[in-house]
């Protein structure tokens, strides 16, 4: 089975035989790797030995999404099946420009609102201002444009994701 | 001035995480009877089920459990506790909270409530440092400013300049500014933060100097009127004025110029008669010139890496001192041995530009080993959630000089797994790999340019292949398959990946 992971910018391709009882032949762009994969029974916590190396990994999944922490330190990779890889590629030759929602990028509550409906707003200006564990952080425009439908008002708590406003690109902006 | 001795029998701990845990511990080394309260989000906390009593006082968000003083004297009332520790955060640096439990008849474990109030307003703070013939930053001083006050103040001292809440700390309401433009808002959010935060929205200007370390002196005083200082340390790895990393002794300093500074730490605590545990905080700019910041009325969060070079165990210390007995060492009794570096493992996103996580621990790997200390709250199970600081656990390492330290450091952090929810661990891993780190050559501004290192090939090669395998769902033999798969039959790799969004209404 093949999968293409994306890594900062750069593509790799891996692909898998499994041998059973947690054995894999691994092929690593071109290059062959024995894989011996088993889980330690405390979670997402997993141990590998590649060629006889081995270490130990914190591996974290959301869809095709996965964060890898090991050796202290961390990447985040997209892992997909070549299936997905054509479909996103697709999906984003044909994405639409100019508008977007403006969403919680943390689970807060939001202190005040510095704009209003129709207002029309330079890329980088502040839209609104959110507070975690008593920190504010203001929350600013990624686009020049105008402000749509406010989804929040002030003092309410927001999850991670949720809709803040709306935000329409201006079509007399200049493009970024 | 003998003050009276009064062995304290037992104490309750105002606090919870990892302080909380190393307050009681403190008290059962030393047979005290501890007692910890505990707001609803805690019930099953690490320090809840070490503690002797633990007292409910009350809903998850903090002004109505952690922050209310009346439901805190009221739980030590309930057991019979015959002094208060407040920790760090919440009521520590509250002098009317120091006040009220000295009025209520209980030891309060802490300074004079006159030490905390001076020192807790930094505007006075900074006239009784100047009166105490200790450096202090050129800043500007005023009850409130407007648009014009403001920007002829910024314009005087000369850009950048640093805004300050007069009732600051843990680097909230502090805004750095760099032109005009910027100053109003800058102004406004600090003010908004301030008076969230501390109930107190008045905010001070002061020149933000260049290339400056963050360099503290830990002191501690008692009744008998003694004052010592527990040497330096270097808190210079900061994001958003929140320390990250910090190591005894510092790397900056010269042993003139940690003399010259140990003499202004000793002076600024003798000119406030302070007593218990503080902490005397300074900017060093890069020509090693010195100014006082703030001094901190409580036990530090960093306290370790002292306790490491010096042997000592301050929240003992502090204990023995409350009770009124004299310190058990004089200065020529500190003489610190080798080298430690402590990192803050915290709850925080790096996806979301290390915003505070949320989630519930479902896995855990605590390194140990020579020279290795963890103090933490950290549990399996434990629920993350937003009411509190993000800080979940400090790694802690000594050697013999700074190289072994950092090696053990950096060893003990490739072992520490928390899985569940996203913590700054990668992050803390890149700063000990940064070649800057590594020398000692760093100041405030560390973090601003900082690019994590690569990771190496084969390590590189290793996380592709575990994520691969991982979502091929090949990695579980037949045994840990039907242990650990869910009784719906759900995929378990599946419900892994649900794992990080559990803890979220």
């Amino acid at each position: 089975m093949k999968y293409l992971v994306s890594h900062d910018g750069a593509e790799h391709t891996l692909e898998i035989e499994d041998l059973g009882d947690g054995g894999f032949r691994v092929e690593v762009d071109g290059k062959v790797f024995d894989a011996d994969f088993r889980s330690t029974g405390a979670g997402p916590i997993v141990s590998l030995i590649l060629d006889g190396r081995s270490y130990e990994l914190l591996v974290l999944t959301d869809g095709p999404k996965v964060d890898v922490i090991h050796h202290g330190l961390g990447v985040e990779l997209l892992v997909e099946t070549e299936r997905e890889y054509h479909a996103r590629m697709v999906s984003a030759a044909g994405g639409e420009a100019g508008e977007e929602d403006v969403r919680a990028v943390m689970p807060g509550i939001v202190v005040r609102i510095q704009v209003e409906e129709g207002d029309r707003v330079e890329r980088g200006q502040a839209l609104l201002v959110l507070e975690a564990m008593k920190m504010e952080n203001e929350i600013r425009a990624t686009t020049t444009g105008i402000v749509g439908r406010i989804a929040v008002e002030a003092g309410q708590t927001v999850d991670a994701g949720d809709l803040l406003l709306e935000l329409t690109g201006d079509p007399d902006a200049a493009s970024p | 001035m003998s003050p009276e001795v009064r062995p304290l029998k037992k104490v309750l701990v105002a606090n919870r995480g990892e302080i909380a845990v190393r307050i009681i511990r403190a008290c059962r080394t030393h047979g005290v009877e501890c007692a910890v309260v505990y707001s609803d989000a805690d019930r099953t906390t690490r320090a809840v089920r070490l503690a002797n009593e633990a007292v409910r006082i009350g809903p998850p968000e903090a002004r109505l459990s952690y922050l209310d003083p009346e439901r805190i004297l009221d739980a030590a009332r309930q057991v019979g506790a015959d002094a208060i520790h407040p920790g760090y955060g919440f009521l520590a640096e509250s002098a009317e909270f120091a006040r009220s439990v000295r009025e209520a008849g209980f030891v309060f474990v802490g300074p004079s409530a006159d030490a905390i109030d001076a020192m807790g307003d930094k505007i006075n703070a900074r006239r009784r440092m100047k009166e105490a013939g200790v450096p202090v930053v050129p800043g500007k001083e005023a009850e409130a400013f407007d648009r014009d006050s403001l920007a002829e103040a910024a314009e005087s001292i000369g850009y950048p300049v640093m805004l300050k809440a007069t009732a600051g700390g843990g680097g909230k309401g502090i805004r750095i500014v760099w032109e005009e433009s910027e100053l109003w808002s800058a102004y406004e959010q600090s003010v908004g933060e301030a008076e969230k935060a501390f109930g107190n929205g008045t905010v001070y200007m002061e020149k933000a100097l260049e290339e400056p370390h963050h360099v503290e002196f830990q002191i501690f005083g008692d009744r008998h009127g003694h004052v010592v200082h527990l040497f330096d340390r270097e808190c210079s790895v900061q994001r958003r004025h929140q320390k990250v990393v910090e190591e005894s002794p510092s790397p900056f300093l010269t042993p003139a110029l940690r003399a010259e500074m140990a003499e202004a730490a000793v002076a600024a605590a003798k000119a406030m008669d302070y007593d218990n545990a503080g902490t005397v905080e300074f900017l060093v700019d890069k020509h090693r010139n010195f100014y006082f910041l703030e001094m901190n009325t409580r036990l530090q969060v960093e306290h370790p890496v002292t306790e490491m070079v010096l042997g000592v165990d301050l929240v003992a210390e502090q204990l023995r001192v409350a009770a009124g007995e004299p310190m058990s060492f004089d200065q020529t009794d500190l003489v610190p041995h080798g080298h430690a570096i402590e990192v803050r493992v915290c709850a925080e996103d790096p996806d979301r530009n290390y915003m505070p996580a949320v989630g519930t621990v479902q896995a855990l790997t605590v390194p140990a080993g020579p020279g290795v200390r963890v103090d933490s709250g950290l549990a399996p199970g434990l629920e993350v959630t937003l009411h509190y600081d993000s800080m979940l656990a400090k790694l802690i390492c000594w050697g013999t000089d700074r190289d072994q330290a950092l090696g053990r450091l950096k060893q003990a952090l490739s072992e520490f797994k928390v899985a569940g929810l996203k913590t700054n661990i990668p992050f803390l891993g890149a700063i000990l790999r940064d070649e800057r780190f590594a020398k000692g050559h760093y100041d405030t501004g560390f973090l601003s340019d900082f690019q994590p290192p690569e990771m190496r090939e084969d390590l590189l090669r290793a996380a592709l292949v575990a994520a691969v395998l991982t979502r091929h769902g090949g990695a579980l033999g037949a045994t840990a398959r039907a242990a650990s798969a869910p009784s719906c039959g759900m995929d378990p790799w599946k419900a892994l990946g649900r794992w990080k969004r559990l803890g979220r209404p």
